[in-house]
C-alpha cells in the first residue's frame, strides 16, 4: 500500500510541479494571470501530493512494510519507533522524499503570502513558477533515478533485505521477512533524527530567496522588493541552516567516538558553504535595504547559495567523494550534475543578461563606514568559502589530470581559515559600531575604546594567571571584543532611553533589542560566533588526550580525574547488543559520575560501534571511548578531555537564536519610541 | 541607472562570462569524471615500481614457524591482505586458493598477511573456508608490513616479480578476471628477460 | 585629577596591558611542540574518514603513529618521514598538500579572491570630485 500510495504521490507532485512551472511563468510575462487564484491548485496540490507521499513513507516504515524496496533495505521490526520514523532520511532515496516534502511546504507559505497580496504580481507568480522548477526537478529523481517507494521483487537471502527492485507498483512482490535496519552509526544517537531534517529546512529554505531573485532578475526589476518580500524566509533558511550545521558537529562528536567534532570532511563543507555565502547575503540584504548599495552583489550571492546547496547535494549523494556519511554510489550523481549545470548556466545567464537594468552600482562616500565594514565581511567571508570550495573539489580537478590521489585536510584548512577568522572577529567587532556614509574617526575610537580595554585587561588577566597558549589568549581578546561592543551599545542605548523615559535599565534594554530585531538580531548573532570562537580555541587547545589500558578496580589518572573501572555489563536490546564498561570518575577523592562507555553491536548488520560516555561540566567535557571488548580485561579506553567545548554549541545555538530575534519578536507597540535606533546608531 | 551602464557591456563583462564558462566547464569534467569509479581506489598506484624490503620475517599463522622474504627471493609473490571480519574477503578467498594451486608450478608464491585481526579468528576464517594448499599465511605484528606495503584497507593484492619489485596492486576483492591476466603477463615477462 | 592627568594615567594603563597581552603571547604555552604528534596530525589515517592518524584510535594509525614516532627518534626529518609514507600511500595519505606546480591552485585561488575582492571594494569608493550620493 505504502508503494502504491507514495508512488500517486510523487507522480502527482511532479504533475502540480510542472503546472506550477507553467502557470507561474504565464504569470510573469502576463500580469493580467498572475493572480494567487490561478496558482492555487498547483500550490496546494504540489503540499498535498508531497505529504501523501511523505506520510506514505512514514506509515511503511512505521508498519514495517518490506514489500517496499526502500523500507526493507533501511528499516527492521526491531527498529525502535524513533529511528524507523528517522529511517526516512537515513538513507538517499527517501532523504529525497523529505527534501520535496519542504521545498513544497516553502512553496505553499509562499503562495500563502502571496494571496494577501491587493492584486496580481508578476514577481510572485514568477517566483511560485521558478519554485515549480526547482520541485519538478526533484520529484522528476524520486520517479526516475532514485524512487523510493519501488516494490521489492526478489527478497535478499535468508529473507533479509531487497535484492531487486521494480518502479512498477503492481510488480509480483516478493517482500523478505525481515528488514536489514538503518546503517549503525545512523541509529545510533537521537540527534539523527533532527539533524538531517534542521539542514534540509535550511538548505531548501534557500531556494525562496533564490526563486524571487530569478523572477526579480527575470522582470528587470529593480530595487529591494525581492529582498523585503523574502526576508523572513531568508532568515528561516538562515537559522536552520546554522542549527543544522551546529546540530551535525554535536552528532559527531557524540556518535563518532574520535572526540572531534568537526573534520573538514567534504559533507560537512558542503553544509559549510552554502552557510557563508548565506550569511554573506544576509549581511549585503540588510545594507541594500538600507542604503541601496550592492544590488548586483546580492543577486549573485542568492545564485551562489542555492548553487552551493545543490552542489552540496550532489556532492553528498553522488559517491565521487569519500567521506563520513556520504550515501552510496547510484545512478543520482550524472543527473544531479545536469541539472547544477543547468542551474548555474541558467540563472547566471539571467543575471548576465539582466544585471544592467537591475543593478545600479552608487560609489561609496568613504570606505571608512558602516558600508565599507560590510564589504570587508563580505571580503572576508567570501574568501573563506573560496577555501572551503577549493579544498574541496580540488581533489577531484587533481584526479581528473593526473590520476593522483591528493588529501587536502584538517591541516591545510586551519591554517587557511585561522587568519581568516580572526580578521571575522575583529571586523565583527568594530563593523556594527562604525556609522554609516562616512566614519569619523573620533566616533569610532568614543564607541571602540572601553570595550577594547576590558578584553585587554581580560586577555592580560588571562595571560597572568593561567599562561595558556597565543590562540587562546588571541580569542579571548577577539571575543570578549566583539561582546563587549555589543554590550556598550546596549548599554549606552538603554540608559539614554532611561534618562529619557525613567524605565529601569533593562526594561529599556529589552525595548532596545525588540525596536530593531535585525540589528539586534544580529548582534546576538555575533555574539553567539564569538562565544563559539572562545569554545573552539580553549576546546581544541585545552585538550588533553590518551590511551589507557585499565583492569577492574586498579584506578588510572588522567586530566585531574581518577578514573576506575568498577564493572562491565552486556545488555540485549531488540535490535542490538549492548556491551559497556562501568567506569567511575573521582576528582580529589569525590565522585564525579559513572560513565559507561559502549560497543553496540546491531545484530542484522552484525557492526559493532563504540558509543562513547561523555561527562559535561562548567569546566569541560571528560570523553571517555572503549578501544577494545570490555569483557576482556586490560580494557582499552580512549580518554579526552575538552575544556569548555560546550561554549561550541552554546554559542552555535546562540546564533541561530539570534536569527530567531529577528525573525520572531515583534517592536512593542509603545508608539512613544521617539528617537529611532537608525539615529541612535549613525 | 547611469548612462554609462546604458551604452553597452564593457569589455570586463565579457572577460567575466568566459572565465565563468571556462571555469563551469572545468567543474563539470572533473566532477563528472569521478563517476563510476570508487573515491577509495586511486587510479595510480603510489608504490608501483618499488622494491620491497626482501629482510621481512613474518610469523606463519599456523604457528610453525615464521615465513622469510629472503626465502622467497626469486619468486613471483602474490601478496593478499585480509581479515576475518571483511566481506569482500570471503569471496575472494577461493580465486586466491585456486589460483595459488594452478601456478604452484611456476614459479609463483601466494602470501596471505593478516590485517589487523586477531589471530584466532583468522585461523577460524581459514578452517571453515578452507586452507589453501602451499599458501603461506602469515601475521604482521605491530601491522609493520601493512604499513610498509601502503595498505589502505582490505582486500588489497600486490603483485611482485621475481625482482622482488611491485609490479601491479588490485583494490578490493579478487576476480579471477582480474589475477590471471597479471599474472600470465608477469610469467611472460620473464621468460622473455 | 585633571582631565588631562586622567587621560594619560588610561593610556598608560592601556599600554601597560597591551604589554602584558605581548608578553603573554610570547611567554604562553608553546603551541604543541612534539613533532611527532605534529606530523601525525599531517598524516590521514587509510581506513577511517578524514581523520589524521594521531586523531584516530584505530589500529591502522596506531602502527602508523609508531613508524611515526620510531623515525623521529631515528632523527629524520618531517620530510623524510612524509616522504616515506607518500612513496607508499601516494600524495592521498597527506591531510596537508605539499606546494607543488599541481596543488598551487589551492593556495592561488583564495590569494585571487582576496586581492580581486579587495581591488574591487577599493573601486567601489568615491574618487575625490565626484558627487556624494
Amino acid at each position: 500500500m505504502s508503494a502504491l500510495f507514495g508512488t500517486l504521490g510523487t507522480w502527482a507532485a511532479l504533475a502540480f510541479a510542472l503546472v506550477l512551472t507553467v502557470k507561474g511563468f504565464l504569470g510573469l510575462s502576463n500580469p493580467a494571470r498572475s493572480s494567487a487564484r490561478s496558482l492555487a491548485i498547483p500550490a496546494v496540490g504540489l503540499l498535498v501530493s508531497a505529504g501523501v507521499a511523505m506520510a506514505a513513507l512514514e506509515i511503511g516504515l512505521l508498519t514495517d512494510d518490506f514489500s517496499v524496496h526502500y523500507i526493507a533495505n533501511n528499516s527492521a521490526s526491531t527498529t525502535p519507533f524513533l529511528y524507523k520514523a528517522a529511517s526516512a532520511w537515513a538513507a538517499l532515496e527517501g532523504s529525497l522524499v523529505l527534501w520535496g516534502l519542504v521545498l513544497a511546504a516553502f512553496t505553499f507559505f509562499i503562495w500563502r503570502a502571496m494571496r494577501r497580496l491587493e492584486g496580481p504580481d508578476p514577481l510572485w507568480a514568477g517566483a511560485l513558477g521558478v519554485m515549480g522548477v526547482v520541485s519538478a526537478f526533484f520529484f522528476f529523481m524520486m520517479v526516475s533515478v532514485s524512487n523510493p517507494f519501488e516494490v521489492c521483487t526478489q527478497a535478499g537471502s535468508f529473507g533479509f533485505g531487497c535484492e531487486a527492485a521494480s518502479a512498477w507498483p503492481f510488480s509480483t512482490i516478493s517482500a523478505p521477512l525481515h528488514g536489514l535496519g538503518p546503517n549503525p552509526l545512523l541509529q545510533n544517537h537521537p540527534l539523527m533524527a533532527v539533524h538531517p531534517p534542521l539542514l534540509y529546512v535550511g538548505y531548501v529554505g534557500m531556494t525562496a530567496p533564490f526563486s524571487f531573485a530569478m523572477a526579480s532578475l527575470l522582470l528587470g526589476e529593480s530595487g529591494d522588493r525581492w529582498l523585503r518580500v523574502t526576508r523572513n524566509w531568508t532568515r528561516i533558511a538562515w537559522i536552520f541552516l546554522t542549527a543544522g550545521v551546529v546540530l551535525g558537529g554535536l552528532w559527531s562528536y557524540e556518535v563518532l567516538g574520535w572526540g572531534g567534532y568537526w573534520a573538514w570532511d567534504p559533507v560537512e563543507n558542503a553544509s559549510f558553504m552554502p552557510w557563508l555565502v548565506a550569511t554573506m547575503f544576509v549581511h549585503t540584504a540588510a545594507l541594500q535595504m538600507r542604503r541601496g548599495v550592492l544590488q548586483a552583489w546580492s543577486y549573485a550571492l542568492v545564485i551562489a547559495t542555492f548553487s552551493l546547496t545543490i552542489l552540496g547535494t550532489f556532492l553528498t549523494r553522488s559517491g565521487v567523494i569519500n567521506s563520513v556519511h556520504s550515501f552510496t554510489q547510484s545512478a543520482i550523481g550524472p543527473v544531479l550534475l545536469w541539472f547544477l549545470m543547468a542551474v548555474l548556466v541558467g540563472s547566471f545567464g539571467v543575471y548576465a543578461a539582466r544585471i544592467n537594468r537591475v543593478g545600479s552600482a552608487p560609489r561609496l562616500d568613504s570606505l571608512a563606514s558602516r558600508e565599507g565594514m560590510f564589504m570587508i565581511n563580505n571580503l572576508l567571508l567570501g574568501v573563506l568559502a573560496i577555501v572551503v570550495l577549493v579544498g574541496t573539489l580540488y581533489p577531484l580537478f587533481v584526479e581528473w589530470r593526473t590520476g593522483d590521489q591528493v588529501g587536502v585536510g584538517r591541516p591545510f584548512f586551519d591554517r587557511m581559515a585561522l587568519p581568516l577568522s580572526f580578521a571575522l572577529l575583529f571586523a565583527m567587532a568594530i563593523g556594527p559600531i562604525t556609522p554609516f556614509r562616512k566614519a569619523s574617526p573620533r566616533v569610532v575610537w568614543e564607541r571602540f575604546r572601553t570595550p577594547m580595554r576590558v578584553s585587554l585587561s581580560l586577555a592580560a588577566l588571562a595571560a597572568i594567571l593561567w599562561r595558556p597558549n597565543g590562540w587562546i589568549l588571541l580569542s579571548v581578546l577577539a571575543s570578549t571584543f566583539v561582546a563587549g561592543t555589543v554590550v556598550r551599545q546596549l548599554w549606552t542605548a538603554a540608559r539614554k532611553g532611561s534618562a529619557a523615559r525613567g524605565g529601569n535599565i533593562a526594561g529599556e534594554a529589552l525595548a532596545t533589542m525588540r525596536r530593531d530585531t535585525a540589528f539586534w538580531g544580529g548582534q546576538i548573532a555575533h555574539v553567539g560566533i564569538a562565544v563559539l570562537a572562545l569554545g573552539i580555541a580553549l576546546s581544541a587547545n585545552g585538550a588533553v588526550r590518551g590511551t589507557v589500558d585499565v583492569d577492574e578496580g586498579v584506578p588510572v589518572a588522567f586530566a585531574g580525574f581518577e578514573l576506575t573501572l568498577v564493572d562491565n555489563f552486556e545488555r540485549d536490546e531488540p535490535n542490538r547488543i549492548l556491551r559497556g564498561a562501568v567506569v567511575e570518575i573521582r576528582r580529589g577523592g569525590d565522585l564525579v559520575t559513572t560513565l559507561q562507555p559502549r560497543l553496540n553491536e546491531y545484530r542484522i548488520r552484525g557492526q559493532q560501534i563504540a558509543s562513547p560516555a561523555v561527562d559535561t561540566g562548567l569546566r569541560g567535557d571528560l570523553y571517555l571511548s572503549l578501544a577494545s571488548d570490555p569483557g576482556v580485561f586490560p580494557v582499552e579506553l580512549d580518554l579526552y578531555w575538552f575544556p569548555f567545548i560546550w561554549l561550541v554549541w552554546t554559542g552555535g545555538f546562540m546564533a541561530a537564536a539570534g536569527g530567531l530575534w529577528a525573525w520572531l519578536v515583534r517592536p512593542p507597540r509603545r508608539k512613544e519610541a521617539a528617537i529611532p535606533e537608525g539615529a541612535a546608531r549613525v | 541607472m547611469t548612462d554609462a551602464q546604458l551604452k553597452g557591456r564593457r569589455p570586463i563583462f565579457w572577460i567575466s562570462v568566459g572565465a565563468g564558462l571556462v571555469a563551469l566547464i572545468l567543474l563539470a569534467v572533473a566532477l563528472a569524471d569521478g563517476f563510476g569509479r570508487d573515491p577509495r581506489e586511486p587510479e595510480n598506484i603510489a608504490n608501483q615500481g618499488a622494491k620491497i624490503d626482501m629482510t621481512r620475517v613474518l610469523p606463519l599463522l599456523d604457528g610453525t614457524g615464521d615465513v622469510a622474504f629472503s626465502e622467497l627471493e626469486g619468486k613471483i609473490i602474490v601478496i593478499n591482505f585480509w581479515a576475518s571480519y571483511c566481506i569482500p574477503c570471503r569471496a575472494e578467498h577461493e580465486v586466491l586458493t585456486t589460483a595459488s594451486e594452478q601456478y604452484r608450478d611456476q614459479n609463483v608464491q601466494f602470501l596471505g598477511i593478516v590485517f589487523h585481526d586477531d589471530p584466532d579468528a583468522a585461523r577460524d576464517f581459514l578452517d571453515t573456508l578452507g586452507w589453501g594448499d602451499g599458501y603461506l599465511y602469515a601475521e604482521d605484528p605491530g601491522a609493520r608490513a601493512t604499513v610498509d606495503f601502503g595498505v589502505w584497507g582490505v582486500p588489497e593484492t600486490y603483485f611482485v616479480d621475481a625482482t622482488g619489485t611491485i609490479v601491479d596492486k588490485h583494490y578490493g576483492a579478487i576476480t579471477r578476471d582480474d589475477l590471471i591476466p597479471v599474472l600470465e603477463s608477469i610469467l611472460a615477462g620473464d621468460s622473455a628477460g | 585629577m585633571s582631565e588631562r592627568a586622567r587621560k594619560i594615567a588610561a593610556w598608560v594603563v592601556t599600554l601597560g596591558l597591551v604589554a602584558t597581552v605581548v608578553w603573554g603571547f610570547l611567554a604562553g604555552e608553546p603551541t604543541e611542540s612534539d613533532r611527532v604528534f605534529a606530523l601525525g596530525a599531517r598524516i590521514k589515517c587509510p581506513v577511517c574518514q578524514g581523520e589524521s592518524i594521531q586523531e584516530s584510535p584505530s589500529e591502522t594509525a596506531m602502527a602508523m603513529l609508531d613508524v611515526v614516532a620510531e623515525k623521529v627518534e631515528a632523527g629524520q626529518t618531517d620530510e623524510q618521514i612524509l616522504e616515506y609514507f607518500t612513496d607508499r600511500y601516494g600524495d592521498g595519505i597527506r591531510l596537508d598538500p605539499r606546494f607543488e606546480f599541481r596543488t598551487m591552485l589551492l593556495w592561488l585561488l583564495p590569494a585571487a579572491a582576496l586581492i580581486g575582492g579587495g581591488l574591487m571594494i577599493w573601486s567601489r569608493r568615491r574618487r575625490p570630485g565626484e558627487e556624494p550620493s
